[in-house]
């Protein structure tokens, strides 16, 4: 059986091919230290286009589990179209945090159950271990992102470049930086979570 | 030098890439989507992927400006001082010179969000709007149609760089959100004042601008709901010389335009 599933294996909505997917996924998993002998599945939302981005990442019974929003893959320029070096950079975060999951971050709760600010901080420690693996990496865009939900504040910028700059966070360490942030942040607290995730956007059955 | 510039003239190099909006519109996924219960579509950082939404929206604004510069700029040019008088053409000039800031401005608040110039494709049915044969129709499509949905963008906008807490875009936005009640306010005082002894005429023009204002409602991304992304800012219309009149007459073309593209998608869904 092949370590890495991709649902749907056909895509009719979005010029996607699972088997490219699959195989990125593949070659990044070893990249990021996925260990060999945990199983990787990724469920692709292809109903949900630009700018409807979202993904999540969990460990369910040893297996890696990854949701993506189409619109994650999504080339901006082309519609329904696939972007390669933009996929394989969120297909990376993704995997880095489901191996997070393995080490420092066991305690973290599931994806649906972070905040935006721990979410925000856990993408931007990812997408900083994504940017030296030499692959292409979006910083002020992930700086902006952390901004938004952990406050336009020196801190914030200051406990960003922590982030993106480190490699050995847990979960902790994680969550006392989102801490930190939110100490200097003078904005009332937000209404509700966001980001966008399968079970706010999953479809009607 | 060419009068009359088509849209396919204009200047781009090859980072843009141009679309149809109406393909957009008709994609099959934005029926999927739709059915799906998301809560109010309204710009704000709680709403599922805002960070995203943002920024599209601000490139939406660049390309935005970058045809209402090309717009005003072809007006300021187009006409010679036997077709309208010289002092429109001075508003329409330094109108231009407004819109060439605002493309700078824009490009920062790109820059800033982490967007690049070019990231999402190009529709130019704004500068299409801005290519009438008519000096008037100009002014009500550009001035009071394309420059009104800059005011609703532009106020969505900055109240979500108020809500987000983020000073640079609330900041910039305010600035440039004044600039075009001013740009409205110009076609406003030019259309009664071109029209003032030929109501046809001035009729002519405001039926061109509800053409427009429909098209400009994307099918109900504008509006006054929470379904709406962009809401139709009011007070700034109101303070652009918009009457209350004409504000209900455009939230009812909203509606309208709202309800012919669902209808229109849900056509497009049964025949595949």
């Amino acid at each position: 059986m092949a370590r890495v599933e991709v649902v749907p294996e056909q895509f009719t909505l979005v010029e996607y091919n699972a088997g490219v997917i699959a195989g990125i996924a593949e070659e990044l998993a070893s990249k990021v230290g996925l260990p060999d002998d945990v199983p990787i599945r990724i469920e692709i939302d292809e109903e949900l286009p630009l700018p409807l981005t979202g993904s999540t990442a969990d460990v369910v019974d040893g297996r890696a589990e990854l949701w993506f929003s189409g619109a994650s893959f999504e080339d901006g320029r082309h519609r329904a179209t696939f972007n390669e070096p933009v996929a394989r950079t969120e297909l990376a975060i993704e995997l880095f945090r489901a191996r997070d999951r393995l080490e420092g971050f066991a305690d973290a709760p599931v994806d649906e159950q972070l905040t935006d600010a721990q979410r925000a901080a856990w993408a931007a420690s990812a997408e900083g271990r994504t940017a030296r693996l030499g692959e292409l990496t979006r910083k002020v865009r992930r700086q902006y992102v952390f901004r938004l939900y952990n406050g336009f504040t020196d801190v914030a910028d200051q406990t960003f470049e922590r982030l993106w700059t480190g490699d050995n966070f847990s979960w902790a360490e994680l969550e006392a930086l989102c801490a930190e942030c939110k100490a200097a942040d003078p904005r009332p607290e937000p209404k509700q979570k966001s980001a966008i995730r399968k079970e706010s956007l999953r479809a009607p059955s | 030098m060419k009068k009359i510039l088509p849209v396919e003239e204009l200047a781009r190099d090859s980072r843009f890439v141009r679309v149809q909006i109406q393909e957009a519109m008709m994609d099959p996924r934005q029926m999927k989507v739709a059915e799906r219960n998301t809560g109010s579509a309204k710009l704000e950082p709680e709403r599922p992927a805002a960070p995203d939404r943002a920024r599209q929206l601000m490139h939406g604004i660049f390309m935005g400006e970058l045809q209402a510069l090309e717009g005003a700029g072809r007006t300021t040019f187009d006409f010679d001082d036997e077709d309208v008088p010289f002092q429109l053409k001075l508003d329409m000039a330094r109108q231009s010179w407004d819109e060439s800031r605002h493309c700078e401005i824009s490009v920062k608040l790109a820059e800033h969000m982490g967007t690049e110039i070019g990231e999402f494709s190009e529709a130019t049915f704004l500068y299409e709007a801005a290519c009438a044969e008519d000096a008037l129709l100009r002014l009500t499509g550009v001035n009071r149609a394309l420059e009104g949905l800059a005011i609703d963008v532009f106020n969505t906008m900055k109240l979500f760089g108020d809500n987000s807490g983020d000073p640079v875009l609330a900041a910039c936005e305010d600035w440039m959100l004044a600039d075009e009640v001013t740009h409205v306010k110009m076609g406003s005082d030019w259309l009664r004042r071109l029209t003032e002894n030929d109501p046809e005429r001035r009729e002519r023009a405001l039926e061109f601008q509800r053409t427009v204002d429909k098209l400009f409602s994307l099918g109900g991304f504008r509006g006054e709901t929470d379904e709406n992304p962009i809401q139709l800012a009011r007070k700034f219309r109101q303070m652009a010389g918009f009457s209350t009149d004409e504000i209900d007459e455009l939230s009812e073309v909203t509606v309208e335009a709202q309800a012919e593209a669902e209808a229109a998608a849900t056509a497009e869904q049964r025949a595949s």
